[in-house]
């Protein structure tokens, strides 16, 4: 499948802030990529360099094919994106920033095209309203209209459910579904919510501290080669440093009383032997798949 | 580039902000006017009455021009307030909505939003000097009517035919607009650093106000540097009415006295305007956006 996306080396610093470090990734043209990564990772660093908001200092950025920093104009036209918060004019009314940022897009609209398109985020009845009486929710759902108004082929959406209620969460999710799945578009979408993207990306890439710790689908992430085992033993630092030092493997103590390990399947059964035959009283043992725990085992925050 | 001047336009003129700038000059000018129509008389016998010994003068001293000089040499020190309250939000207006961010992922280039900005700052200080004119000149001219320009200088009086001031004042007005566009292009970069436009609107004024006294005091230490400070030539568009006289001691009609100052001012205020418009660019262009 041909790659829409296509990063390499990317670094970024601000003073001596090494926002991203050396990120590399692909993602092919009808995937929704999810970005994962804790406040500060580095996740709107990067999706503001896919937005030309940001000069990196080292790196590449391709998109459809072209790099990024000679055919900027050209990639923007087939690019929208909403970074952070939905921010519009507070003085005009919904139809009118949609109108404005149409324009700047280069199309002109016609009234009834601007008003189909506020009616699919459901603005269509509070068109003429400012924007200043607008709530979160309903500022999110034009900024998303905003970003949409010229018919990306790309959408790059950073947080796009922060501040919002679970009803404007769950719309955000069909959204993007709908997107993906009924237009056929690339989606790029970065969140903490969790359980929010694990629910609609195809793949994911966990950024943390500016450097990408994993990628690939969940299914990849959470079945096979990564599961996490929680041990609960007494004393499991003590177990680890004394019993376990020489067993293949890795491990990181929990709260006191708890060992987790990174394991593929298989090896479940050979953590469990190696634990028999040293005689480490085990008071629990538990398979996570979870990914909240994944994520916070491979940022190293367990 | 013309579709995002227009839209820059658009939201300039949509922003209450922005009437309240031209509101303001209707009422000070109102004020003057007012003031002027109903104690005009009082005030000219006062100022005519060092000149009692010497001469007298024929006909209506408080006419049009007249009010519209006072007009002018009251409201251009106040002015450039006003157009700091636009053009010193330009970028960090946007800045502080967070527009920024969703502008700038839009196909259009840094170059042409940052011109764009900058062109319509400069047509809303433009629209300002029309309104000014319009209130200031044809409004006094239709109050007061109109006749010979009468004009008290520090140590010597100029009076300009009715029929050779009409051009004077476009000229003055024009330059005006120049020093004025000078003020916007002063705001407008100053925009560039901060994220709300209180800081660039005080810092606007803070530069003109120490530059003018760097201009106005006479002090060695800084003679050397007044000649390149924009506010020692912003006042220049008084030399408009000033003319040569001939060998038989009378008016040259047509004629400036010193139109070499006129250039050279106009040159400085230019150098000014390119100068900071050229810098907003350039630093915008490598501007990281993190707002």
């Amino acid at each position: 499948m041909q790659h829409l996306i296509e990063v390499g080396g990317l670094s970024k610093k601000f003073g001596s802030f090494q926002a991203v470090k050396d990120l590399s990734f692909s993602v092919s043209a009808g995937e929704v990529y999810g970005f994962l990564g804790q406040n500060g990772a580095g996740k709107s660093t990067t999706l503001r360099m896919l937005l030309t908001l940001i000069h990196p200092d080292e790196g590449s950025i391709r998109l459809f094919g072209h790099d990024l920093k000679t055919h900027r104009k050209e990639i923007l036209s087939r690019t929208g994106g909403l970074i952070e918060r939905p921010d519009v004019y507070p003085y005009l009314s919904a139809f009118e920033n949609l109108q404005l940022f149409a324009r700047l897009s280069g199309l002109r609209l016609s009234r009834q095209q601007l008003m189909d398109q506020l009616a699919t985020v459901g603005l269509a009845q509070r068109a003429q309203d400012k924007a200043e009486v607008y709530s979160q929710g309903m500022k999110q759902r034009l900024g998303i209209a905003i970003a949409l108004v010229h018919q990306p082929e790309l959408v790059i959406l950073d947080e796009p459910t922060n501040g919002l209620d679970p009803q404007g969460i769950a719309d955000i999710r069909q959204l993007i579904r709908s997107l993906s799945k009924e237009q056929g578009k690339t989606i790029v979408v970065s969140s903490h919510l969790l359980t929010e993207i694990e629910q609609v990306a195809d793949r994911l890439l966990i950024i943390d501290k500016g450097v990408k710790k994993v990628e690939g689908t969940a299914a990849e992430l959470f079945s096979g080669e990564q599961k996490l085992v929680e041990v609960t033993t007494p004393g499991a630092a003590q177990v680890l440093d004394q019993q376990l030092a020489e067993i293949p493997f890795p491990a990181t103590v929990v709260g006191g009383d708890k060992l987790q390990f990174s394991l593929t399947e298989p090896d479940i059964p050979l953590l469990t032997a190696e634990l028999v035959k040293r005689k480490i009283p085990v008071f629990g043992l538990v398979t996570k798949t979870k990914l909240e725990d994944y994520f916070l085992h491979i940022t190293g925050r367990s | 580039m013309w579709t995002v001047l227009q839209i820059e336009l658009f939201k300039i003129f949509r922003r209450p902000r922005t009437y309240l700038a031209f509101g303001a000059i209707t009422a000070l000018i109102g004020i003057i006017q007012l003031g002027l129509k109903v104690d005009g008389k009082e005030y000219t016998d006062f100022v005519m009455a060092d000149f009692a010994g010497s001469f007298s003068v024929d006909g209506n001293i408080l006419n049009g021009y007249f009010i519209c000089y006072v007009i002018l040499q009251l409201l251009l020190v106040h002015v450039p307030l006003l157009i700091a309250l636009i053009a010193a939000d330009m970028i960090s207006g946007e800045a502080n909505l967070g527009t920024l961010r969703l502008l700038l992922t839009k196909p259009v280039s840094r170059t042409q939003w940052i011109l764009a900005k900058w062109l319509a700052a400069m047509v809303y200080t433009l629209s300002l000097l029309v309104w000014i004119a319009i209130m200031g000149l044809f409004g006094s001219m239709l109050i007061f009517g109109t006749d010979d320009l009468f004009l008290m200088k520090s140590s010597y009086v100029v009076i300009v035919k009715e029929s050779d001031v009409f051009w004077r004042y476009f000229g003055a007005f024009l330059f005006a607009a120049l020093a004025m566009c000078t003020v916007a292009a002063l705001g407008f970069f100053l925009s560039f650093f901060a994220q709300n436009s209180i800081g660039p609107i005080v810092a606007t004024m803070s530069v003109i106000i120490v530059s003018t006294i760097l201009s106005t005091m006479n002090i060695p230490l800084f003679n050397a540097i007044k000649p390149f400070l924009f506010t020692t030539h912003m006042i220049t568009w008084k030399e408009f009415f000033d003319f040569k006289v001939s060998l038989a001691n009378e008016a040259i009609i047509g004629s400036i006295e010193r139109p070499g100052r006129i250039v050279q001012s106009a040159i400085v205020l230019l150098v000014h305007i390119i100068g900071f418009g050229a810098a907003t660019l350039i630093l915008f262009r490598k501007k990281d956006i993190l707002t």
